[in-house]
């Protein structure tokens, strides 16, 4: 799914099988100097599934050294670190807008002091699972702007990729390094009540968010340092500097002058956009920065002009080039698209990326494994309706207060019905559009997501997670940072994780054994 | 480091700003309304009175106060973020946030906000730096002071920009330091501004 930078990049949005609200806390039960022996988490058993309690492949050693950590605190002690980590985020300017808030009302994002932890086996197979599926999207991107087999296989219809709005005619028969399109992934996953992982949606465009999961690794470490180093966590911090070996991998020279380009710093994400230019140690560009001559692209700097040539771009297609896209885009470079079309720059992620992450796209991505890499899928998917399809579209009508409808090309969690959620007013509302409009719209069967330990006002309660780690590709290898991005429904019942509508985050611990 | 026009700009700006910032906040409280009336005549104002004077640079409502032009410090800080340590755009940000409506508290916040810059990158400081001397020339121009003493003092600094392949400046800041009026004055700040803009 594309990701919608301007609602703060995070685009997932997920429910509960029904609309329950998170098990009711006691405050004088769960937090005020417990006695470890008392089993706080134990306390939070309900009928989701529980990451610290009900994963078979834990030993429940960190679990333990988590309770621990926080019994012997009182609540007052453990707001006090949650508002030195706000304290820290406010300071470091880490905050962002959200539209339609007043002007300059700057937001942190809600951090949660309660690691999520994944135990590194169970890790292996996510992280092994998001490499394959990145690698067969990539092989997806490259036959559809080439050969077509798989649309000529009919394993996915062809109308629904070719009519596409993220389809680039511009990228038809054009040679990618390695057939590398999405340089930067960000997968979406959820547990159901089993504990099985689920992929929720791909984010190939601009996925965001890998600066939050650094910055919560920081304040992790600043603020609980004897816990931290208590475990033996898996290393996140190197990747700016993986980001930058992997866009140099893509480039067609050695040694290439490298830039991230940002809309500017009233987009919402611009933090994040600053962030990795400064750790990766690249100029962070403007379209005021950039010029094509001779079908090469410059940068302006006070040394004269340079070639550029990679562009790590945080701007959607659609704006990238005036000449070739919209017209009246202010945030592209005249000419940018026939630089890239002359392999004189690499663009990271590629243009017409889009059209594999679409949620219509999504429920084809297990053929696609099996179709370029001839592999079983790793990872699951969550079983979807295509409106558009007459058969499915009466199940998905006949049962829309079961059911989650989601744009197929939304995000930020907006434009979605909760059926088992939602009021009669709202079930109306969405029946008439997919009566109108069906092929914008897939559904999906509400899943009972796993939650985790989060501290709240009133002390530690569950709410339900998710998990995006960031894939890394090039066209010699594929990484990811032991991890990703944790994001947590804040509110007690709600299933929406996104920041823009009151998410927060969590450290991301893999772990391999905890030591005593 | 590679710098790109653009921040080299915005960080020029952010000289202009904070020195003009702090040559007004010295002058804060105004207490003789002559020198008040004359004080603004100088900045294009029509202030006739110390007290009102004084609430004009304070209110953040006016455009041209003290604490709006923070705030557009402020922006320019923000442009450079990408380019900033983390630690000196925390500070910067954080000082401008914070500063009180008061000429001293602003004077301090601009002495900090100069110290952090100094620190930064060689290129970084230079632009500032020459963005704070060209304002020196704007304000003594304003006030007519005696321009010969700063252009011996700014000569080096400008030079440096001559060194970087900006030639072209050289013509006209020879001739504002012959003929120091403000067309040619703007004539200069003209010609530098078109530097950041170049492409070759």
């Amino acid at each position: 799914m594309s990701e919608q930078e301007n609602s703060l990049h995070i685009s997932t949005d997920y429910f509960a099988a029904e609309p329950n609200p998170a098990v009711p806390v006691d405050t004088s039960t769960f937090i005020p100097q417990l006695n470890v022996s008392t089993n706080l988490f134990e306390q939070l058993k309900s009928e989701f599934f529980n990451e610290m309690l009900d994963d078979k492949s834990f030993n429940g050693e960190a679990s333990k050294k988590i309770e621990q950590w926080l019994s012997i605190r009182s609540l007052e002690d453990l707001k006090t670190l949650e508002a030195q980590a706000k304290q820290h985020f406010l300071y470091q300017g880490i905050t962002f807008n959200v539209y339609g808030d007043q002007e300059g009302a700057e937001r942190t994002i809600p951090y949660d002091l309660i690691p999520r932890v994944i135990e590194k086996k169970q890790w292996e197979k996510i992280a092994t699972g998001c490499a394959q599926r990145v690698k067969a999207l990539n092989l997806f991107l490259d036959d559809i702007y080439h050969g077509q087999h798989i649309l000529k296989e009919g394993l996915i219809p062809a109308e629904q990729v070719i009519a596409h709005e993220a389809f680039q005619p511009h990228m038809l028969k054009h040679q990618l390094k390695g057939k590398v399109y999405s340089q930067i992934s960000g997968i979406d996953i959820i547990r159901d009540g089993q504990g099985d992982f689920f992929v929720l949606e791909d984010n190939l465009r601009t996925p965001s968010g890998v600066s939050y999961m650094l910055e919560s690794r920081k304040i992790s470490q600043k603020l609980m340092p004897d816990l931290c180093s208590s475990n033996n966590l898996q290393g996140i911090e190197q990747y700016p500097s993986l980001l930058r070996a992997i866009l140099e991998e893509n480039a067609y020279v050695d040694r290439p002058l490298i830039v991230v380009l940002t809309p500017g710093r009233f987009n919402s994400a611009y933090y994040e956009h600053s962030f990795l230019a400064r750790e990766m140690d690249v100029p962070l560009v403007t379209s005021r920065d950039l010029f094509v001559e001779d079908e090469k692209v410059f940068v302006k700097t006070i040394r004269g002009r340079q070639q550029v040539d990679v562009i790590y771009r945080r701007v959607d297609d659609e704006f990238l080039d005036p000449l070739s896209f919209r017209p009246d885009s202010t945030l592209g470079v005249p000419g940018l698209m026939s630089a890239y079309l002359q392999h004189n720059v690499v663009i990271a992620n590629a243009p017409g990326t889009g059209v594999a992450d679409d949620k219509s796209i999504y429920p084809y991505v297990d053929q696609m494994i099996q179709f370029y890499l001839n592999e079983v899928p790793i990872l699951n998917n969550v079983p979807t309706y295509q409106c558009r399809e007459a058969e499915q579209l009466d199940y998905v009508l006949t049962n829309l207060e079961k059911l989650v409808v989601k744009e197929a090309q939304g995000s930020g969690g907006y434009g979605m019905l909760i059926g088992p959620q939602a009021d009669q007013q709202q079930i109306d509302c969405f029946r008439q559009k997919l009566i109108e409009t069906p092929h914008l719209y897939i559904a999906q069967p509400t899943l009972a997501l796993s939650v985790a330990p989060t501290m709240t006002t009133e002390g530690v309660a569950e709410r339900h997670i998710d998990l995006r780690p960031f894939v890394l590709s090039s066209p010699y290898r594929t990484e990811i940072v032991p991890g990703g991005l944790t994001r947590v429904a804040m509110q007690a019942g709600s299933l929406v994780v996104n920041s823009s509508q009151g998410g927060g985050i969590k450290d991301t611990w893999v772990v391999e054994s905890l030591r005593s | 480091m590679l710098l790109l026009s653009s921040s080299a700009q915005h960080i020029y700006w952010l000289g202009r700003y904070l020195f003009r910032i702090a040559y007004v906040a010295e002058q804060l409280p105004f207490v003789d309304d002559q020198q008040a009336l004359k004080f603004a005549q100088a900045l294009c104002l029509h202030i006739e009175d110390a007290e009102n004077l004084n609430r004009f640079m304070l209110d953040r409502q006016q455009p041209y106060s003290l604490l709006s032009q923070f705030e557009i410090a402020r922006d320019n800080i923000q442009e450079l973020r990408g380019l900033l340590t983390a630690q000196a755009y925390a500070e910067l940000n954080y000082l401008i946030k914070n500063t009180h409506a008061d000429g001293l508290a602003i004077q301090s916040s601009v002495q900090s906000c100069c110290d952090i810059l100094k620190a930064e990158q060689e290129d970084i400081f230079l632009f500032f730096h020459i963005g704070q001397c060209i304002e020196q020339i704007d304000t003594y121009f304003r006030f007519q002071h005696n321009l010969h003493t700063v252009f011996d003092a700014i000569d080096p600094t400008i030079e440096q920009l001559f060194r970087l392949g900006w030639h072209d400046l050289q013509p006209c800041w020879e001739g504002l330091k012959d003929q120091p009026h403000l067309d040619q004055f703007y004539a200069f700040t003209y010609k530098l501004e078109n530097q950041f803009e170049a492409s070759s």
